[in-house]
């Protein structure tokens, strides 16, 4: 046993004080009686006392000493060591969606809550106690706590994700936990039938029936529209209603406009369609009406991004073959494309046009706060362009095996730009007969020629998007191949690209934000209202995760704009979440050893009070007898 | 020392008790009660053949007429009885406020009247060591009650008291009144020998035993030594608890019965009287109920 504060331990020197006292002083009373004929026959009469009865002569030096003991054990503060009874405890807690499904009347990630509290009060002071949190990302949220309630308020606090969890990501976290520590104890605390090693696994599941729904899409037609998708029970067979709601506006509410049942199979997907006729609307909610133990994966809202997405582009053609770039961009899904000479360009100065492309022709001065498509420029050297013209190559013989300078497609590159500009391509082979040589600083290639790029996208001095082309399209066979039209479609989403490319994500998904030509500010607004404004002026594309289930809001300010660009994207439950997951299996590496540090115990005082307790019953048992027999 | 004081209305109702006695009357002549002899008092019985040498001033001449027989008219006989009182005048008597001996004196000088209203002649004695003292010998009659109760006040308590050594050696008389014995009997010394004594001698006995309150219910706790107040190298040392308290209470409730049933298994009364009882209480209630008094 030691002690806190072992100077407290100085007032035990009160007991001898105490017990020198009780010798000094006098402790019988002296009197005379008429006889003492009675009190010498009451002998015979007197029963056999039990031994504990002797104390009560002594009772009040007993409390006495009893006092100053507690007393100066207050201020010392014993503790007990205990070998080897102490732990090192970690706690790998699931985040996921799925725990936030409700089972008697709790959340799982409340009952895990409640097991690690359990866990923590029952270990042995002296333990230490670390959380590895596993949400939309693994996070050590405390590590090598000793204070069990520092331990459990942290744990209190926690709450649960809407993402799938990464336990392999987590597992590696505490692999190198239990490396450094081979004696320490790994809870595994989630509701997934994982398989698990030298873990512990703690599972939270009571098996309560989910229904969820899914692979959601709406359609317009002339009269209305079509929502439809699937429905899923995950433990019972069980016959659901599938409701279609739609709302007018912004934060209207949303009214049902059709409904249809679905008889449900356990574990297989039930297809749905509802059909009404709606002229105007801004979303779609689709749901399950009956509520079951996750409720969030019951619905779904689908948002309209047509406005979006609209795109209006004027062509400056100065060659005779712009027709094959005009008619890719229209079936790129651009709404409105005007084709105008250089000529009627310069005269009319027309502006307002989310992009410009000049086909062998090259302004003085670019356009402002709008995507730029330079294909074939002459000397390259428009205003602000940021290209710098080198030089022609020679042109190629028209057949033969010179006729043609073989492009190759740039490989490697990383960035969300790059990773955009070269999405889907097939990569046929592109040739080319003749091509200017650019100088481009801080421009992605997609395809080059030797070390020469020939289409190159990037930002130009005036900080817009700017896509070039080295090359006169009716030199090359670009236009003839299938990569042609994935290509332009690429180039469009890069250079006039929608704020943000999907409505629909599941929860922990990236959200790409792109930051359109204009755009002043964009501001990210989650379900819960906490509001991110984005970094438009270094970045063309802004990475923001979804680890909040519902509406999204983007607002974005564009310049010149009448009103604020908004646009909505919902969050929903993973469906891996919704389902009964059966787990992965997860080992620690190493084997286990059992080399435990001390712990100890401080809660003697209550023993000490106890008997203290017990003590001063009996002697008020005592005094109470003693009243009764007056 | 005990101040005793005459309640004259109290003993204006005592005048209409009477003493209830079991054995044959030996007393003197002249008395008040009955005896089952016959004798010259005026309650006529019965007739008898007079007999040469028989008292002829007691031949009936009326029935001489009628009959022409001697008949002598028969009366019953009343004798003056000695009622004796023995006050146990040790120091435990008297210990603390004094109540037990004035408890005692009240009865003897109550128990007194009554015999000399019914025309007995009274002695009361005092018991201290070994010795019987008398204070008040051969009183008759109510001016000389009067007279010589005032000696009880004269009665000093102390020393220790042996009943049996002090009864047996003095005359008891034979059959002729009632014994008192006024004590508390908190002594191992003998007093059944003097009941026997007096029993033997056919005189009717009444054991009255004197307890405190605190005698009866100690109010005393915790360490304390006693010493006795008769006789101070006796000692009892103890840290009084309830255990002791009930046992001390048993050893009351034995003495009390072993006086009782030894007097009752003698043709004996006892009487178990609280020092601070009234006396209307101990006269009017007690001995009435028990016969002693009627």
């Amino acid at each position: 046993m030691s002690f806190y504060y072992p100077l407290g331990l100085i007032g035990l020197i009160g007991v001898p004080i105490l017990v020198l006292i009780y010798i000094i002083k006098s402790k019988y009373t002296e009197q005379t009686v008429a006889s003492t004929y009675l009190w010498e026959l009451s002998e015979k009469f007197l029963k056999k006392r039990k031994p504990i009865s002797k104390l009560t002569g002594i009772i009040t030096l007993i409390l006495q000493i009893l006092a100053v003991v507690i007393a100066s054990l207050l201020v010392a503060q014993p503790v007990f060591t205990v070998r080897g009874s102490a732990r090192d405890i970690y706690f790998v807690l699931d985040g996921s969606a799925s725990m936030n499904t409700v089972e008697d009347g709790k959340t799982r990630f409340d009952r895990a809550k409640e097991r690690i509290v359990d866990i923590i009060d029952d270990a042995r002071s002296g333990s230490t106690y670390s959380l590895i949190f596993v949400g939309s990302s693994t996070d050590v949220l405390f590590d090598g706590v000793t204070d069990k309630a520092q331990a459990k308020a942290s744990v209190n606090q926690l709450k649960s994700g809407w993402c799938t969890d990464d336990m392999p990501s987590a597992l590696s976290v505490a692999q190198q936990y239990y490396d450094n520590n081979r004696s320490s104890i790994v809870y595994l605390v989630t509701d997934a039938k994982h398989k698990v090693g030298n873990l512990s696994l703690i599972d939270v599941s009571m098996g309560a029936n989910n229904c969820a729904i899914t692979d959601c899409v709406y359609r317009k037609t002339a009269g209305g529209v079509i929502g439809s998708g699937k429905v899923v029970s995950y433990s019972a067979d069980v016959n659901l209603t599938v409701a279609m709601s739609v709302a007018e506006t912004v934060g209207a509410d949303y009214t049902r406009v059709a409904t249809v049942k679905v008889e449900c199979k356990k574990g297989e997907p039930a297809d749905f369609e509802l059909i009404a006729d709606v002229a105007e609307f801004i979303s779609v909610r689709l749901e399950i009406t009956q509520a079951d133990a996750l409720n969030a994966d019951n619905a779904v809202v689908l948002y309209d991004t047509a406005k979006a997405q609209e795109r209006k582009v004027l062509f400056v053609n100065n060659t005779e073959d712009g027709t094959y770039l005009v008619n890719a961009i229209k079936t790129s899904g651009v709404a409105q494309v005007d084709v105008v000479s250089p000529k009627a360009y310069n005269e009319s100065q027309l502006s307002g046009y989310g992009m410009y492309v000049f086909n062998g022709y090259t302004p003085l001065s670019l356009p402002k706060n709008a995507a730029i498509w330079l294909v074939n420029g002459i000397d390259g050297s428009g205003t602000g362009s940021g290209v710098g013209f080198r030089e022609y190559t020679e042109p190629r013989d028209s057949t033969g095996p010179n006729s043609y300078y073989k492009c190759e497609y740039e490989r490697g590159g990383s960035s969300q730009a790059f990773k955009l500009l070269t999405k889907n391509l097939v990569e046929r082979n592109v040739v080319v007969r003749r091509y200017a040589r650019y100088s481009m600083v801080g421009f992605e290639t997609v395809l080059k020629v030797g070390g020469d790029p020939i289409i190159a996208a990037g930002l130009n001095e005036n900080n817009d998007r700017q896509v070039v082309f080295a090359f006169e399209l009716g030199d090359s066979n670009l236009g003839l191949i299938d990569d042609f039209l994935i290509l332009v479609r690429n180039l469009m989403d890069y250079s006039f690209p929608a704020v943000i490319d999907s409505t629909l994500y599941d929860c922990g998904d990236i959200m790409n934000v792109n930051v359109v030509p204009g755009a002043e500010s964009i501001v990210v607004t989650s379900p819960s209202g906490l509001s991110t404004t984005l970094d438009t002026l270094d970045n063309d594309i802004c990475e923001v995760v979804l680890t909040e289930m519902g509406t999204y809001t983007v607002t974005a300010k564009i310049s010149g704009a009448d009103e604020d660009s908004v646009l909505y994207a919902y969050a929903r439950v993973p469906e891996a979440e919704s389902g009964v997951s059966d787990g992965e299996t997860l080992v620690l590496r190493g084997e286990r050893e059992y080399n435990y540090s001390d712990g100890y115990y401080d809660n003697l005082l209550v023993f000490f009070i106890l008997i203290a307790v017990i003590l001063l019953a009996d002697w008020g048992v005592y005094c109470y007898e003693q009243h009764q027999l007056r | 020392m005990p101040n005793l004081v005459i309640d004259e209305a109290f003993l204006q109702r005592v005048e209409l008790l009477q003493t209830v006695l079991k054995n044959n009357i030996a007393g003197l002549f002249g008395g008040n009660h009955k005896s089952r002899t016959f004798g010259s008092s005026c309650e006529f019985v019965d007739y008898r053949n007079y007999e040469a040498g028989d008292d002829i001033t007691k031949i009936d001449w009326n029935a001489y007429a009628r009959f022409e027989k001697l008949y002598l008219k028969l009366y019953l006989d009343e004798r003056q009885l000695h009622t004796k009182i023995y006050i146990d005048t040790s120091q435990s008597m008297a210990f603390g406020d004094g109540k037990k001996a004035e408890t005692a004196l009240k009865i003897a000088a109550t128990l007194a009247y009554l015999s000399v209203s019914e025309l007995d002649r009274v002695s009361i004695f005092s018991v201290k060591n070994s010795e019987v003292t008398e204070i008040i010998s051969g009183m008759g009659g109510k001016e000389m009650y009067l007279a010589e109760i005032g000696k009880l006040n004269n009665v000093e308590f102390s020393g220790d008291c042996f009943i049996s050594d002090g009864i047996m050696p003095t005359h008891i008389g034979y059959g002729d009144g009632l014994s008192v014995i006024i004590s508390d009997f908190l002594t191992d010394n003998d007093y059944e020998g003097a009941i026997d004594a007096l029993t033997e001698k056919r005189r009717d006995i009444l054991a009255v035993q004197v307890l405190s309150d605190e005698e009866l219910n100690p109010k005393v706790r915790g360490k304390n030594v006693f010493y006795d107040s008769e006789n101070a190298a006796k000692s009892y040392r103890k840290n009084i608890n309830k255990d002791i308290i009930r046992a001390y209470r048993e050893a009351v409730m034995y003495v009390q019965n072993r006086i009782r049933d030894y007097c009752n298994a003698r043709g004996a009364e006892y009487l178990l009287v609280r020092a601070d009882t009234p006396m209307d209480e101990v006269f009017f209630d007690k001995l009435t109920m028990m016969g002693v008094v009627k």
